[in-house]
């Protein structure tokens, strides 16, 4: 074998053991019943709970967002994060939440929404209805 | 069911597009076959039906994309295409971004460049042609494959082939609209999301899709190269394709970066999203291919290698189609994406290139003999290799790392309980690899310049390139501490980076002066190589030193366990803020079109507080097309030199941002009724919250005045109508200082309006009351009404007022008189205490005797005339009145209602600094003239060969 044909295989093994090993880097969707146990972030998919108070008050603190969220398993936990609230939030189908559990609360540190698509099927907007 | 015969709808154009679709989907084939044959049977004769195959092919491509164009530029929302991504309002020139912004749109521009690519080396006329433009008709076919929209097998067997552009409304869904043969005078389409209505939309698309189809072009090549045994001159030819293909594709992401920077408030110009990613990985791959071919060109070793890198750059590329829009990636990425149905169409697409190049490759195998010659260490093909291998070992990372949602959904086909995993932190855990790829990048760009082509004689060349390095070194080391020290580093391995791009800086910028002589064939890599060592520094700067001007300490509650940064901070309205050395003032607002407008002042002060520079920024909401709801925010930046200020708007009141929510709002106000009298005060207690406790404030209000002008913002005064202001001043008991607000109420017609007008500074909503309309309006039976006769230039006094009757005027007009045919209609015009005019109307139509009553708003009198008395001898008219007098002490009493409205005038505004970001734009781009400069040599050195 060349230098080069060794270099080659060392960095396509480093590669795939570098991705291979980085487990904790990655981790399943967990629930709020599992993140209360874990010591470090996760992410959970959830619902919100629309029947509970969506709460941000800027005059308060703009930095203060929380609301309450059901995971998969139905549990219902209330969720902190430290900013505004997204435009369109109510509307949004699920959120994958990044954080941690704090005593009774999931402070969030990242989330994602993902809002439904604005063009669905079963919709068609006849005209002057908008106004 | 019936058939319904349905009115306005134009089927042909659809049927002739989706002709063309098939046209062009057959001549695609029958270019590849032909081009093929006179490949392989080296016929010559082939070649005219192969060159008007791939014509027609084109020419196809471009009928296709003109019809849709024109179905969405005539509107026609029978078609599926046109009602979903365009409107009645959407401006023309949003119509390109319409067009590609849907998947069927954006492959046909894919298709567009391979077609005019494509054309380009059919006109060239070389000996490449056949192959090259066989191999491209097959990606052509495939493509076209994808727009078929055709059904094939049978019953339950039956498989969907494309997705056809022209498919119609009704076609696609099944809703009680369509059994109205005349639904379409009744639908709008859908329009263009308003996040995609910008000019990015406009020119991103078409760049990076001419890079996606450019890469196309060396993957065809090495196909063509493999199959015809032209080794050599493939190497030759291929080059300086691949290198546009990199310039091209390279600025393609670097405007989708500026794109999200600009426009987008992502806070960012990258965020290892998997679309990001996924462009990326190509890119690198044929870069690393550009190397391998110049290595192969100067050594003739490596050939297999430049042949394995194009390929694997052109399956990228495809996998990243079908890794985008599969939606297999779902939540995973901010992009929002929406399925084509065609996942195992593309899959078929990709392992019909992935297993017909391994074919060949197999086929070629003894083409290419194992070279059993020791590497040289000392040469620079060797360390320029390396580095290539550097580049794929990036992208093998990022693809499979990018690729996790894809191994999820195959480790849980073969184990239903498998339970897939996520990244954690993206850019965290790209940034921790990527680093030092940057490093070894840096240091090997910088070390290979200096090396020489089959170095054989290293020990003599051994004092010169000792001195190079020295001096690369040395520069690397002194300009590393020094802005270091500008920098603030948070870990070694940022020190690390940051010294291997300044030595790529350094070197490249002593190979380029003082070694090469600014030669024109050494300038492109150098400026490459030190356009990428200047974008690091620039990202590193950026992306290290960035901190938040909007972050207020003293806002924070401690809510939060853990200590965060305050990302944001609310403004009032023409309330100055101080943060991070800066005062801010959001100082007003207005719209331009759908566009929300904000101007926030910013003022930097010195250490005694001095303002030394002042700047506005400008950052907008976007509302929707009926300006109704905010779609998005979208951000303004301050570029300087030297850093940028980044400002966008995180959060306006529920209330400004959407209109139900506002009318929600305005319905749940609770307003206490006051009377509102002349020299007689009325009070309004609030209770308001002061941190834990609530304390009662007690406002004073007085009627001033009765404007009959109103002066409110909203008001725009209109014909035939009642309006009136009162101008009330409100004063603050508590803090002792007084405002005027002058709400206002209008009778049109049967309808009622009131301008309510919201005191911000005390959180105080006031509105008039209907009834309050009285005022104006007297009803008729509270008047009493006495009667009397006039003569002419008769002067009567009436409750202490002289009224004279001086005679008619003829061609009366007024708000309630309407004229008809046949009217003898006059004015009778009186004088009221000698100087105003007021002027009943009476109108003789037909039989009837009609009467028209004047009002004097000054004193309150009614004149109504009853009818008109002949003198017996026909010569003298007398003119019987009715007149009244308004009470007006009643009329004066005013109600109004008083709410207590929390205030709207703030946002919630961030704002981030980022220094050196210009670092990274001026290195992006001097890499991409590079590159381009890369691509004139080598056409220039093809010609002259």
């Amino acid at each position: 074998m060349t230098k080069i044909q060794i270099i080659s295989v060392f960095i396509i093994g480093l590669a795939i053991a570098l991705i291979a090993f980085s487990g904790k880097d990655y981790s399943s969707y967990s629930t709020f019943q599992k993140a209360s146990e874990a010591e470090r972030k996760v992410k959970v998919a959830v619902e919100l709970a629309l029947e509970e108070e969506i709460y941000y008050e800027p005059m308060e603190d703009p930095n203060l967002f929380s609301f309450f969220a059901v995971d998969e398993n139905g549990d219902k936990m209330k969720v902190l994060y430290a900013g505004a609230k997204p435009q369109d939030f109510e509307r949004s189908e699920s959120i994958v939440l990044t954080g941690k559990v704090n005593g009774e609360v999931f402070e969030a540190s990242d989330m994602l929404l993902k809002c439904p698509s604005k063009y669905t099927d079963e919709e068609i907007k006849i005209k002057g209805e908008q106004s | 069911m019936q058939e319904i015969q349905y009115i306005g709808e134009h089927l042909l154009i659809g049927q002739f597009g989706h002709l063309s679709v098939i046209i062009g989907f057959v001549f695609s084939l029958l270019a590849a076959y032909a081009y093929f044959k006179q490949v392989n049977n080296k016929e010559q004769s082939w070649n005219k039906l192969a060159r008007i195959s791939f014509a027609l092919h084109s020419v196809m491509v471009f009928v296709v994309m003109a019809l849709l164009f024109y179905i969405m530029i005539e509107r026609y929302y029978e078609y599926n295409y046109a009602f979903k991504n365009v409107n009645d309002d959407l401006p023309f020139r949003y119509i390109f971004s319409a067009f590609w912004a849907d998947q069927e749109g954006s492959f046909l521009l894919w298709m567009f460049w391979h077609a005019v690519l494509g054309l380009i080396i059919l006109f060239q006329r070389g000996k490449w042609e056949a192959p090259v433009l066989s191999v491209l008709s097959i990606v052509q076919f495939f493509m076209f494959s994808m727009l078929m929209g055709v059904y094939i097998g049978f019953g339950e067997f039956s498989f969907k082939l494309g997705s056809n552009p022209f498919i119609l409304l009704r076609e696609t869904m099944n809703a009680p609209i369509f059994s109205n043969a005349d639904y379409l005078s009744l639908i709008e389409g859908n329009g263009l999301n308003p996040l995609l209505q910008n000019y990015w939309m406009t020119i991103h698309p078409p760049v990076t899709f001419l890079g996606f189809a450019s890469l196309t072009i060396p993957f065809a090549f090495a196909i063509a190269g493999l199959w015809t045994r032209e080794h050599k001159e493939f190497l030759r030819y291929v080059i300086s394709w691949a290198t546009f293909s990199g310039g091209i594709l390279g600025t393609g992401i670097l405007m989708g970066g500026a794109w999200a920077y600009e426009a987008l408030s992502f806070g960012g110009y990258w965020a290892w999203d998997p679309v990001e990613n996924m462009s990326l990985v190509p890119w690198l791959m044929l870069v690393a291919g550009v190397h391998i071919n110049l290595i192969a060109r100067k050594t003739g070793k490596s050939i297999k290698s430049v042949y394995a890198f194009y390929v694997i750059a052109f399956i990228l590329i495809t996998y990243s189609t079908f890794l985008t829009r599969s939606g297999i990636l779902g939540e995973t990425s901010v992009h929002a994406f929406t399925t084509m149905g065609l996942e195992n169409q593309m899959l078929i697409m990709i392992l019909f290139f992935i297993f017909g190049s391994l074919w060949l490759f197999r086929l070629r195998k003894k083409d290419f003999a194992t070279d059993k010659t020791e590497d040289n260490l000392s040469a620079r093909e060797f360390w320029m290799f390396v580095g290539a291998l550097v580049l794929a070992f990036s992208a093998l990372m990022i693809t499979l790392s990018t690729s996790l949602p894809v191994y999820n959904k195959i480790r849980a086909i073969f184990q239903p309980s498998f339970i897939g995993s996520v990244i954690d932190d993206p850019v965290d855990y790209y940034n921790k690899y990527q680093l030092w790829v940057a490093v070894f990048i840096g240091i090997l760009s910088g070390v290979g310049q200096y090396l020489r082509w089959k170095e054989s004689r290293f020990e003599k060349y051994l004092k010169k390139f000792s001195v190079s390095m020295g001096i690369s070194i040395a520069g690397a080391t002194i300009l590393t501490i020094l802005f270091g020290s500008w920098m603030d580093m948070h870990a070694w391995q940022y020190w690390v980076l940051l010294f291997a791009s300044f030595y790529t800086v350094s070197a490249n910028l002593d190979y380029m002066i003082r070694l090469s002589k600014l030669n024109p064939r050494a300038v492109a890599s150098s400026l490459s190589h030190l356009g990428f060592g200047i974008m690091v520094i620039g990202s590193l700067a950026s992306g290290l030193n960035k901190f938040h001007i909007s972050s207020n300490p003293f806002a924070q509650r401690g809510l939060l366990s853990e200590e965060r940064l305050a990302k944001n901070v609310m403004l009032f309205k023409n309330m100055p803020m101080f943060m991070s050395g800066y005062k801010v003032t959001y100082a007003d607002d207005y719209f331009e079109g759908n566009n929300r407008i904000y101007d926030i002042k910013f003022e930097q002060l010195d250490s005694m507080g001095q303002p030394v520079d002042s700047f506005t920024l400008h950052p907008t909401a976007l509302y929707n097309n009926t300006i109704t709801k905010v779609a998005a925010f979208n951000p303004s930046t301050l570029h300087t030199l030297s850093k940028d200020i980044f400002t966008y708007i995180a959060s306006i009141p529920q209330i400004e941002a959407d209109m139900e929510i506002a009318r929600q709002k305005e319905d749940s106000l609770e307003y206490v009724a006051l009377d509102l009298m002349e020299n007689a005060p009325a009070f309004f207690r609030d209770t308001v919250v002061v941190g834990d406790s609530t304390v009662i404030r007690t406002y004073e209000l007085n009627l001033l005045q009765v404007l009959n002008e109103p002066t409110h913002a909203d008001y725009v005064a209109q014909e035939n109508e009642i309006s009136f202001s009162p101008r009330i001043s409100v004063f603050d008991t508590y803090y002792d200082s007084t405002y005027i607000v002058e709400p206002t109420v209008t009778l049109r017609g049967q309808a009622v309006y009131s301008y309510n007008v919201h005191l911000q500074d005390l959180s105080l909503k006031f509105k008039v009351e209907e009834e309050a309309l009285k005022y104006a309006f007297v009803m008729e039976e509270d008047l009493d009404y006495k009667t009397y006769e006039f003569g002419k230039d008769e002067v009567l006094e009436i409750n202490g007022h002289t009224i004279q009757f001086t005679g008619f005027i003829p061609n009366p007009k007024s708000v309630d008189y309407v004229p008809e045919e046949g009217d003898e209609a006059l004015w009778a015009r009186f004088l009221v205490d000698n100087k105003q005019e007021v002027k009943p109307i009476v109108c003789i139509r037909g039989n009837n005797f009609l009467t028209y009553k004047a009002i004097d708003k000054g004193t309150g009198l009614h004149l109504k005339p009853l009818r008109i008395n002949l003198s017996e001898d026909g010569k003298d008219a007398k003119l019987l009145m009715s007149i009244a007098m308004e009470d007006k002490a009643e009329a004066m009493n005013i109600p109004i209602g008083v709410a207590h409205a929390p205030r709207t005038d703030f946002v919630v505004l961030e704002s981030i600094v980022f220094p050196g970001i210009n670092l990274f734009w001026v290195g992006s781009i001097v890499m991409l003239i590079g590159l381009f400069i890369g691509v004139w040599n080598h056409r220039l050195r093809k010609q002259v060969s």
